[in-house]
């Protein structure tokens, strides 16, 4: 027996074949929409995957616990914590290599924690990072002048020790491409001491130099941070807290810091990625999921309109409304699949590998592996093809519930009545090509709405990627200019006594103002961990007025705990709490915390931890930072206001890329919605056209209604579309919103303007090439019957 | 017992804002079996809108018509659809061949809908389309294409045939071509087949001529003597 379904699935079948071309948006958007779901899953998993490969590669370390002093009762102790499956411990120095900072990673041999994730060239003895190598020049075999800079040992200080590279490492600490003087080199003790011995020898004469290795050697011990791995199941949290525990009772005074993995700065900005990398696999597809369902909604009622009769005919026949709706569901499900499998072959390939370069950029990061993201893909293409079902129900609804004889007769126009708006614009322009445009748009409502609300959605689009650059340099202009506002920001090591002085001396500093950092777990309604900075009363780095009764709130900890100006909170710094009231509450972008004069806590103040400096004018910051490195032995790190501002630009690049991939698709978006509906426009007039042709119009004639009827809705779509700009920004970044960063909205008048542009010149490009098709209608096609 | 009994049907279109347009006006008939019926009158005269309401395509304001002793008036939008897939074969004036599907997949499409079996290729042999079988609509002829779709209506072995305009788009050849076919269906296959037209001619072949004009019926006589197709010309 003949299957209805196989007699009309052959006809959906040549239907695709022969007029693919009226089909091409539904499956260019339902493509565009899996390849970026798809695509940014497996981004996101392709990029989580090389973080934890590294990591598994490097065995790195759950919790880092940094000292003073190494003491073997310590380790004892740590070592039997519950929840406690490896450790290992380690020497960590500040250091130069030719010049440029680094840190030292001193081992008894072959670390197993925290060791090399892949050796790229060479052995062990001295690896440098591959990059870092790389970047400035570096091979192996070469020799290397090497400075530590340890202040308790005299003897280090500013020492040169040469090494002769053996090996280049892919190593998990130093993840981070864009943070060189974060980067560690791995040196084992035995390479160490034979460069501390040439070094010695150089310097003193014998027996003194013997003397000096000699106790060196056997009266340090080269360690000064507990690596710690956690068990499975165990919490980290558990652990840390009662590391901090062991060291509050019984050595507080050794306790430089500890921290776990979720805290370690290096991991907390790739982890902050790959948590922006999966938010991105929501926004954008959401909005192509919402414009392929208006494209698929435009075409199938196009689509629906044509086939009327057809319609009607099998209704004739004595096919049943299921059957009909079914066929329609049907073309529509596999026009959806065409999409969905360009989807799934171009998604997992493309964005990977376009992501993949920005993240190469910042971060060192184990070959990419192709992953396919197979519940990602099944959960979007199910949705897709209930979504494109739902929809073709909707639209054939109407047209089977009517009767076969109505479906066959001509769909009958409305009588028609001017609106208001239309006299208006007719009494001062009484062009025909005007009259036409304006009836079309009001005949056709459902039409002009769905390009007005494709419109709105470029437009937003595209205001919400210029608002996006707009609020990220305005975040970062707030605080560098209220918080950064200084030449660099120096970090002296810890229980530093005040290096205003000797930091006035260095050459080409002009003002020097200490000002203090510490940790802090602040409380209301909420307990949070965050930070306090003291400083002078009359700071004038510090650009929010400091009140010596009250402390200063950022915004996101104000928000975070709950506090509002007035309220109390307290809060807990190096183990002594603290009760303040709340005096101001300031925006700030990416420094959150509690902002007090030194006036108010001075036993917090006698320890200043970190200094503001401004260079003499015409004073080269790098020179400076060098100077100030070679001469003040207690500095421990110096970072410049560039170096700041690009730390910041490196932190959120994500989000940056993210703004030129939200610009790309709104413009695509545009041109797919807007061509669609000029296209079904210009087909469902072309018997119109043609006879307008016969009639003696002219080309631009003819064109012209076209033209202003599509530009007058794209208008009103911009619009609206710039109302709904800023929504969509704030739409977009809140899920992008980390404790890193508090985004301040703000979008300037010339991002409208551009948003304004590009919209309406696509529009534009796209009208007049659908124009210059008028030519092509044949003039005979007005003589042929409708049929 | 005649096959069909129309009595006062009427069809209204419009009302509320709109004026209203009376279709058809309290028009009553009978036709017995295996009739073949011509209805004829002028544009506009309601003869589309009788076979539509005849066909179970449309539904009368008010009114009976009764098939087979079922009141078709009465039946609701499924019952409809059955009374449609299973009682009545439409022949249009263009054709309404689906034009993705080939002449075959057009016929097959009607038999899928009942209970037959591979009857397709049967009911185009027998309108002489069987060389054809595998061409689109695109690729026949006018007239072809309506042998086509006579095969599509036959198919379904249905009760009635219904015609709108069946040679109002082809030559006279060809015209009279579709007409003989239809004739010998209702005379072998005993089937009663309604044909709507507004061409004089075809009263002359007709068992039964009901004239219908401003929707009402002027006229509605049995042809004692009706005419070979063969012999009529236009």
């Amino acid at each position: 027996m003949v299957k209805t379904n196989i007699v009309l699935s052959a006809n959906m079948r040549r239907e695709v074949r022969y007029s693919w071309k009226q089909f091409l948006a539904i499956i260019f958007i339902a493509g565009l929409a899996i390849t970026l779901y798809v695509g940014f899953s497996a981004n996101a998993q392709v990029f989580a995957n090389q973080v934890d490969t590294l990591y598994r590669d490097g065995n790195m370390a759950d919790i880092w616990t940094t000292v003073t002093e190494y003491k073997p009762s310590d380790e004892a102790s740590l070592r039997v914590l519950d929840g406690v499956s490896a450790f290992e411990s380690r020497m960590v120095l500040a250091a130069n290599v030719n010049g440029k900072s680094a840190n030292a990673l001193i081992t008894d041999g072959n670390p197993i924690m925290n060791k090399e994730a892949s050796i790229d060239e060479g052995e062990f003895g001295f690896m440098l990072d591959t990059n870092f190598a790389k970047t400035f020049h570096i091979a192996v075999g070469d020799v290397v002048d090497t400075a530590f800079i340890v202040p308790a040992i005299s003897l280090f200080s500013n020492a040169n020790f040469s090494f002769t590279v053996t090996g280049l490492m892919t190593h998990p600490e130093n993840i981070q491409n864009g943070s060189y003087s974060d980067c560690y080199f791995l040196v084992t003790k035995i390479v160490f001491y034979a460069a501390f011995e040439v070094m010695v020898n150089a310097k003193y004469s014998e027996p003194e130099a013997s003397n000096i290795i000699d106790l060196f050697e056997h009266g340090i011990t080269l360690k000064n941070q507990y690596l710690i791995k956690v068990e499975d199941g165990y919490p980290i949290e558990t652990v840390v807290k009662d590391i901090l525990a062991y060291f509050n009772t019984y050595a507080s005074e050794r306790l430089i810091m500890c921290l776990d993995i979720a805290n370690l700065p290096s991991n907390s900005v790739v982890q902050n990625d790959i948590f922006q990398a999966r938010e991105l696999t929501l926004v954008f597809p959401t909005l192509f999921f919402l414009v392929a369902v208006l494209v698929i909604l435009t075409t199938l009622s196009q689509i629906i309109l044509k086939e009327r009769t057809q319609i009607g005919t099998m209704k004739a026949i004595g096919l049943r409304k299921r059957e009909i709706v079914f066929h329609y569901m049907s073309l529509a499900i596999v026009l959806c699949l065409f999409g969905i499998v360009m989807g799934f072959i171009a998604g997992p390939f493309l964005i990977p590998a376009i992501m993949s370069r920005k993240y190469a950029l910042l971060y060192s990061l184990p070959a990419m592996v192709y992953t396919f993201p197979l519940w990602a893909a099944i959960g979007c293409a199910v949705f897709l093809l209930v979504l494109a079902s739902l929809v073709c129900y909707f639209v054939v609804r109407k047209e089977v519930q009517l009767t076969p004889a109505g479906s066959m007769r001509p769909a009958t126009p409305k009588a028609q009545k001017e609106v208001f708006f239309e006299k208006m614009i007719k009494q001062k322009n009484n062009n025909m090509s005007v009259k036409m445009a304006l009836r079309n748009i009001r005949v056709n409502y459902a039409k002009s709405l769905m390009v007005i609300v494709g419109v709105m959605g470029c437009t937003s689009l595209l205001v919400c990627g210029f608002g996006i650059d707009d609020t990220l340099n305005h975040g970062i202009e707030v605080d560098m200019t209220e918080i950064y506002d200084s030449d660099m920001i120096v970090r002296f090591y810890a229980d530093s006594p005040s290096l205003k002085t000797e930091l006035e001396a260095v050459d080409g500093v002009k003002t020097v103002e200490e000002f203090s950092l510490f940790p802090a777990t602040i409380s209301l309604d909420k307990t949070i961990s965050g930070k306090i900075y003291l400083m002078n009363e009359d700071t004038a780095f510090y650009q929010v007025p400091l009140d010596p009764m009250t402390v200063v709130l950022s915004r996101k900890v104000a928000t975070d705990i709950g506090a509002k100006v007035g309220d109390e909170i307290s809060f807990t710094v190096l183990g002594m709490n603290y009760v303040e009231t709340v005096g101001l509450i300031h925006d700030s972008f990416f420094t959150h915390g509690i902002f007090a004069a030194r006036s108010l806590f001075p036993s917090l103040s006698a320890t200043p931890t970190h200094a503001w400096i401004n260079n003499d004018e015409g004073a080269a910051t790098d020179t400076v930072k060098a100077s100030i490195l070679s001469q003040v032995s207690a500095v421990s790190a110096i970072i410049t206001h560039d170096e700041q501002a690009q730390r910041i630009n490196d932190m959120l690049s994500s989000i940056l890329l993210m703004t030129l991939n939200i610009k790309i698709f709104a413009v695509l978006l545009a041109i797919i919605v807007l061509y669609n509906l000029a296209m079904l426009n210009f087909k469902e007039r072309y018997r119109d056209i043609a006879t307008l042709r016969v009639l003696g119009f002219t080309r631009t004639e003819i064109a012209k209604s076209l033209v202003i009827e599509i530009m007058f809705l794209t208008i009103v779509g911009v619009f609206f579309g710039l109302f709904l700009g800023l929504p969509t920004e704030i739409l977009v970044l809140v899920t992008n919103e980390t404790p890193l960063v508090t985004f301040l909205y703000f979008i300037r008048p010339i991002s409208y303007v551009w948003s304004i542009l590009i919209t309406l010149g696509t529009a534009l490009a796209i009208n007049l090439f659908l124009s210059s098709l008028t030519d092509r209608v044949p003039m005979v096609e007005c003589l042929k019957s409708i049929e | 017992m005649p096959q069909i009994i129309v009595t006062d049907l009427s069809k209204k279109y419009g009302g509320g804002q709109a004026a209203e347009i009376i279709a058809l006006d309290r028009v009553s008939f009978s036709i017995e079996q295996g009739e073949f019926v011509v209805i004829l009158g002028p544009s506009g005269a309601g003869k589309t809108t009788l076979l539509n309401i005849l066909g179970g395509m449309d539904y009368a304001t008010s009114g009976n018509y009764v098939i087979n002793r079922t009141i078709v008036t009465s039946l609701k939008e499924k019952d409809l659809c059955s009374f449609r897939r299973n009682s009545i074969g439409f022949v249009f004036q263009f054709y309404n061949l689906i034009p993705n599907l080939t002449a075959l997949e057009n016929v097959r499409l009607a038999e899928s809908v009942v209970k037959n079996n591979d009857q397709s290729a049967v009911a185009l042999n027998h309108v002489g389309l069987k060389e054809r079988a595998a061409y689109f609509p695109s690729q026949l002829s006018g007239g072809e294409q309506q042998r086509v779709a006579i095969a599509r209506a036959i198919v379904k072995n249905p009760l009635l045939l219904l015609c709108d305009e069946p040679t109002g788009a082809l030559d006279i050849k060809t015209g009279q071509v579709i007409l003989k076919l239809l004739h010998d269906i209702c005379r072998e296959q005993k089937k009663t087949v309604i044909i709507v037209t507004h061409n004089e001619i075809l009263k002359e072949i007709a068992d039964r001529l009901i004239r219908i004009a401003d929707g009402r019926v002027i006229e509605n006589k049995v042809n004692e003597q009706p005419q070979d197709v063969a012999m009529i010309q236009w």
